[in-house]
């Protein structure tokens, strides 16, 4: 049987989470909750709490402030405010509590609870820092280790309780954005626990396989490792095999691909949904919170999933494991540099010959480093097409060394580098893939 | 989203501001320094505007009464300009407030403000507005810990253009 639910005169969802009791206030005196005089009383008490605040703020000192920090002030008190009031769900009773209690009490009982909450996220802070993923991810470590630490040092609970500066380059899954100040970092913190618990059914080295098979460079990028591993988990759900496992096989997606490309939206949605409940259970989530965390992941999968199935491009969502990538063979070790005043010497020396095979010549016999060698091509003494000839003296492990310089410094846009290219496109096929590989196994550092 | 929903109530504030500097007029009177009712009026929208156009805002009045019982003993004010330099010294108290990077405090400000005004500039509000003022903001904002001592012998004073260079 459907249980009844009260409806309340003021609906959540038309209120606004970031400006919660300028909101209320809003809704309250739009659908006529509060009278005038009740409205400019609650004004009145505001202003009697910013005049508070500000000389606390001031230290007595100044009569008067900016205004731009009297706004702030204001801000920090409607957000204490605010952060009581969520506590209540029945937005009627928020209303009456107005008309009632003073604001200064309100304020104090926010105050509070933001320090319990501050309390609390430092605990969580704690717990995590001592028990996350080993990852080669550095948003995730930074994040962790010292991102977030900022922000209990930098916080101020009483006059701006609704910034929340922090460092946080880790993208948690369903990220609530229209919170601030200490709530916030609560809810990140909150959620960032969930998913280290999730993904601490899998070994570090499984997420890692995980990670790699999801892009090579993993330890750069802004991923949500949690998200990675369920949508995993889900498409391992679907293939119907008898035990769920994060590897998803190519023959696996193709099945995939086949059984999901003719759903409708509403299908797959359910699919999904159907998939996750199976985990719940599978992987014993007895935790309502992260139960919760999951289902309101399942949206934003099904859409990247229907975006995925129409361009066949499965892969880039449900992910094969792979091993740690082979490490470079060759360390490249740089010969020494020649010093600035010879180098000036041989430039000039270049820049006077009137043949290209004069040149190479000279290069061969007084460049013994690839940095020298660049600083050659970048010192206005090879022109146009002598570039070419000179790519064409080299053997491949030379040119293998340029390339692997130039992918480093690709954003320089250097003339050689044109050149190298167009060299490239010239040159045959098996050549241009046999210099590009050995260039990807050596480390110029 | 308006955040802006407080309204002061400018009202009652400026009326309760009006009676006080009248009853200033008990102390100043020994100095020959009397305000009117409608001088006071002035003084307070002043007030209003300086505040306003200086971006700032203010709770509780007093700067007047503190500036009127600071300045009466001054040499250099009599029943003539008295009105007139008040106001001058209302505009100057707020433009400074902001120059200062609310460093200072309110009374500290007020006595330099007199203490420049008896000494240094004899009087003159554009002297102290755009001399001795001008010269203790840059100090403060420079950092320069005896940011009260404005005698341009000072070694550690400099230019702020070269600062920029």
């Amino acid at each position: 049987m459907n249980s009844l639910e009260k409806q309340h005169l003021i609906k959540k969802e038309n209120l606004n989470k970031t400006y919660y009791f300028q909101s209320i206030l809003q809704e309250a005196c739009r659908l006529k909750l509060l009278t005038d005089s009740e409205f400019e009383n609650i004004q009145l008490q505001c202003l009697q709490l910013l005049a508070k605040q500000t000389e606390r703020y001031t230290g007595g000192e100044s009569s008067s402030i900016k205004i731009e920090t009297a706004q702030n002030i204001l801000q920090s008190i409607s957000y204490s405010i605010g952060v009581y009031l969520k506590n209540t769900s029945d937005t009627d009773k928020i209303v009456a509590m107005l008309k009632q209690k003073p604001l200064s009490e309100l304020y104090q009982k926010g105050m509070e609870l933001i320090k319990e909450q501050l309390d609390a996220s430092k605990q969580l802070l704690h717990t995590i820092q001592n028990d996350c993923i080993i990852t080669d991810n550095i948003a995730y470590n930074d994040t962790i280790q010292n991102g977030i630490s900022s922000f209990f040092s930098d916080y101020d609970a009483e006059f701006a309780s609704q910034d929340s500066s922090a460092s946080i380059d880790y993208p948690i899954c369903c990220d609530k954005m229209q919170l601030t100040g200490v709530e916030y970092i609560y809810d990140y913190l909150q959620k960032l626990s969930l998913e280290n618990q999730f993904c601490k059914n899998f070994t570090d080295h499984d997420i890692h396989c995980l990670l790699q098979g999801y892009n090579d460079n993993y330890k750069d990028l802004l991923i949500n490792i949690f998200e990675l591993v369920l949508t995993n988990l889900v498409g391992s759900v679907l293939t119907d095999n008898d035990i769920i496992q994060l590897n998803i096989e190519p023959l696996d997606r193709q099945y995939l691909q086949q059984k999901l490309s003719n759903l409708s939206k509403y299908e797959l949605d359910t699919m999904l949904q159907d998939a996750s409940t199976k985990l719940n259970r599978e992987f014993n989530i007895s935790d309502k919170l992260l139960e919760e965390h999951i289902g309101m992941a399942i949206p934003e999968m099904s859409v990247r999933l229907r975006n995925a199935l129409d361009n066949n491009r499965l892969d880039s969502i449900f992910i094969s494991l792979k091993e740690r990538c082979t490490q470079p063979v060759f360390q490249f070790e740089d010969g020494e540099k020649i010093n600035d005043e010879l180098f000036r010497k041989i430039t000039s020396e270049i820049r006077e010959c009137r043949y290209i095979s004069d040149k190479i010549s000279i290069i061969k016999r007084e460049i013994h480093s690839i940095t020298d060698l660049v600083d050659i091509f970048e010192g206005y003494c090879i022109f146009d097409n002598e570039f070419f000839d000179i790519f064409r003296s080299f053997e491949d492990m030379e040119l293998a060394l340029l390339l692997n310089r130039q992918s480093k410094y690709s954003e320089d846009e250097k003339e050689w580098h044109d050149r190298l290219n167009c060299f490239f496109k010239e040159i045959d096929l098996t050549r241009r893939d046999r210099i590009k590989k050995l260039s990807e196994t050596i480390n110029l550092d | 989203m308006d955040t802006n929903f407080m309204l002061i109530p400018t009202v009652l504030m400026n009326k309760l501001a009006i009676t006080e500097i009248i009853s200033c007029n008990e102390i100043t009177s020994r100095f020959g320094l009397i305000l009117s009712q409608t001088d006071a009026k002035t003084l307070v929208e002043t007030r209003s505007e300086a505040l306003s156009s200086n971006g700032r805002i203010e709770f509780k009045g007093g700067i007047i009464n503190k500036l009127i019982i600071e300045f009466c003993d001054s040499p250099f004010l009599s029943q003539f300009n008295y009105s007139d330099t008040l106001n001058e010294l209302v505009e100057t108290f707020y433009y400074f407030k902001n120059e200062t990077l609310d460093e200072i405090s309110d009374d500290e400000l007020i006595s330099l403000m007199k203490e420049y005004f008896d000494k240094n500039c004899q009087g003159s509000i554009e002297l102290l507005q755009n001399r001795e003022l001008e010269t203790l903001a840059h100090n403060i904002r420079y950092g320069i810990s005896d940011y009260a001592n404005l005698s341009e012998d000072d070694d550690s004073s400099f230019d702020e253009e070269d600062y920029y260079e």
